[in-house]
């Protein structure tokens, strides 16, 4: 996924050139309702024109630079790509399996994926997972008397 | 008025202590690199709904002001700055620390933030209420003008892609337009769900920009994550600077406060900006600019005063006219319509009471940092300590806590994850997120005021150049904008002759 600079100009472009065609596609979809008005979807055609005449600007720009070699960056694509699938995992089950267990299982697996092998310290991980969603938790449904989820196992 | 105030801030025991753990927070996710002041503001804002709504702006306010002043503890003893605010502190506080005299170098950049602080917060005092009485002649006209004058200001000048600032900006603005229209009420862009009725809530998009995009980001860059390990030790007796001494830098001083001042009241320049420019200009009006860089106090003091002004100063367009300049003011707006508080013009008449309180809890929060940043500097050095790969993840629990507590709406958790990848890509593709998150904000604003400009005119676009406050604020959008591209295009040119590729870094705040 290391992209040259250019590369990345002209995907930026060919992404809001799409989203600003779909907008205005969108927008002539709005019923005017009020006789001396502009109309609900006057205000976005003219976002989603505006978008549509600076993506192809630079579109044009873009297919003009020249390529350069980007810095070889130092990333690590599992870390990543785990992170994120973490996080997804969590949003999706935070409702239905509810705040602690789901956050008990975040906790540690994302800690996991961050702390480099070598440092491992499966107590203190245990721990920080265990004891921290209990205390926001408490905290939470307790102290500042907003409730988050219970979950199926009724906690 | 006033008395109202002082009895909800001064005399409420809750209040100053909400303001104490305000700046306490303020200061621990300003001093470790990797938690920024607008992640702590973001974290607590939905904690703030459900309080008075004096005790919830108080500490937003004691947050802030902890954020911005904890950057420097890093930026000396780690050489990181701790937010982007205190970049240039990092050019003398490193060698200070080089020199052996970080713990110098930590006592006046305390001692010079407050004062920055207390500058622009007297400023603020005074400025404010003038310029809301000027403010109250504002017809839609005025703020359709100034609400595009902002956003050409913060696409402009956030990052160095003009056009990539611009469609940030103009995406921002498409964001804002799901959901209930104004003036009419139609229901657009919802694509069948309820959920949209509303809109995306600020804080839902905030928290997926602003932190759950960093935490993904660390997880890319997890080799690092372990950093260089190495902290100055300090040592350090009173403020480290004799009262006599510090005041013997009062030009400086006083010019980099009010660099700091003008960059916070334009919207989109931010701290990291202000913290620069006012290092090069206090440089450039030295005696010895040669020494600048090599470890003097002169350049703490630059940096740190000027980075402190901006809080007050960015405090004045948001009272006024509502208009947030940067991200941690574009929070505090959402913690001031919560609570029903308006702010504009008429913000004086409707709610002084909790303008006059935000100013005493500025200045309480101000005092407070003073002395706990450098009464618990141990504490905070140690805890730049605390390994990240803890940190984070709590930190990203917290924000799904945010995303579900502002509506109890699991759509709004599962948004935030979403935003949080769209933050990744606009990373990945270096287009700023600043101007997105201020054109969503102003996105409304701008077209409710048009559209009711335009229904007092019958349509006649004339009157946005005919009411002259409107143009003139139209006239400066357009200079801004040819101004950017004339610089753009020149530092083109220099990079084809010299057969580089300027590289592009984001402002972040």
């Amino acid at each position: 996924m290391n992209l040259s600079n250019k590369k990345k100009s002209i995907l930026t472009s060919v992404l809001f050139l799409i989203f600003g065609v779909f907008l205005f596609v969108q927008a002539t979809g709005v019923k005017h309702m009020m006789k001396n008005d502009v109309g609900s979807g006057f205000f976005p055609k003219v976002i989603a024109i505006a978008i549509i005449v600076a993506a192809a600007i630079r579109l044009v720009m873009a297919l003009r630079e020249k390529e350069s070699e980007s810095k070889a960056s130092n990333s690590d694509m599992a870390g990543g790509w785990m992170t994120i699938a973490l996080i997804g995992i969590y949003v999706l089950a935070f409702n239905p399996v509810g705040f602690i267990i789901s956050t008990i299982v975040y906790l540690f697996a994302q800690i996991l994926v961050l702390t480099p092998k070598e440092k491992r310290n499966w107590i203190t991980i245990s721990a920080i997972s265990i004891i921290a969603p209990f205390a926001l938790y408490a905290l939470f449904t307790h102290v500042i008397s907003s409730p988050l989820p219970k979950g199926i196992f009724g906690f | 008025m006033v008395s109202q105030a002082i009895h909800m801030v001064l005399l409420n025991p809750i209040c100053l202590g909400l303001i104490f753990i305000g700046v306490v927070i303020g200061i621990i996710f300003g001093s470790i690199p990797g938690l920024s002041a607008s992640m702590a503001l973001i974290l607590f804002l939905p904690m703030s709904f459900g309080m008075e709504p004096m005790n919830g702006i108080a500490l937003l306010v004691g947050l802030y002001l902890g954020g911005i002043s904890g950057g420097l503890i890093s930026a000396i003893l780690l050489k990181i700055p701790g937010t982007a605010s205190s970049i240039a502190t990092v050019f003398d506080g490193g060698p200070l620390a080089d020199k052996g005299e970080a713990g110098k170098a930590l006592g006046v950049g305390i001692l010079t933030s407050f004062i920055g602080g207390l500058i622009s917060i007297f400023a603020l005092m005074f400025i404010s209420p003038y310029l809301a009485k000027v403010t109250l002649a504002f017809t839609s006209a005025e703020y359709f003008s100034i609400a595009v004058f902002a956003l050409t200001i913060i696409s402009s000048l956030s990052g160095n892609s003009l056009l990539n600032g611009i469609l940030a900006g103009l995406f921002g603005i498409a964001l804002s337009l799901v959901g209930i229209a104004p003036v009419d009420g139609a229901i657009r862009f919802t694509f069948g769900h309820s959920q949209l009725y509303g809109g995306f809530d600020t804080v839902v998009i905030l928290i997926g920009l602003y932190a759950v995009t960093d935490i993904i980001r660390t997880g890319f860059e997890r080799r690092d994550i372990l950093g260089d390990g190495s902290k100055y030790s300090y040592s350090l007796k009173g403020y480290g600077i004799s009262f006599k001494d510090y005041i013997s830098h009062w030009r400086l001083i006083i010019q980099s406060a009010l660099i700091g001042l003008g960059i916070g009241i334009l919207p989109g320049i931010g701290g990291s900006t202000s913290s620069l420019l006012a290092y090069t200009a206090g440089k450039s009006t030295s005696k010895y600019p040669e020494k600048w860089g090599t470890g003097i106090i002169d350049g703490i003091i630059a940096s740190e005063t000027s980075n402190n002004a901006v809080i007050g100063g960015s405090l004045i367009p948001l009272i006024t006219m509502g208009i947030p300049g940067n991200v941690a003011t574009a929070i505090f707006l959402g913690g001031l319509t919560i609570h029903g508080i308006a702010p504009g013009p008429l913000i004086f008449m409707k709610s002084g009471q909790y303008v006059y309180g935000i100013f005493i809890s500025l200045l309480v929060a101000n005092v407070i940092m003073l002395i706990c940043e450098r009464a618990g500097l141990r504490v905070f050095v140690k805890l730049l300590d605390i390994p990240k790969y803890y940190l984070l993840p709590v930190v990203l629990v917290c924000c799904v806590i945010g995303a579900y507590c502002s509506n109890f709406s699991i759509f709004d958790v599962w948004s935030v994850a979403v935003f949080g990848l769209m933050g990744l890509l606009f990373k990945y593709l270096k287009v700023p997120s600043t101007p997105m998150i201020i054109g969503y904000i102003l996105g409304s604003m701008t077209e409710e005021n048009m559209r009711q400009a335009l229904m007092q005119t019958g349509g006649s676009w004339s009157i946005f150049v005919t009411r002259p406050i409107s143009l003139i604020f139209l006239l400066i959008a357009v200079a801004s904008v040819a101004m950017t591209i004339r610089k753009q295009v020149l530092k083109a040119k220099a990079a084809k002759v010299a057969g580089t590729v300027v590289e592009e870094e984001e402002e972040e705040e």
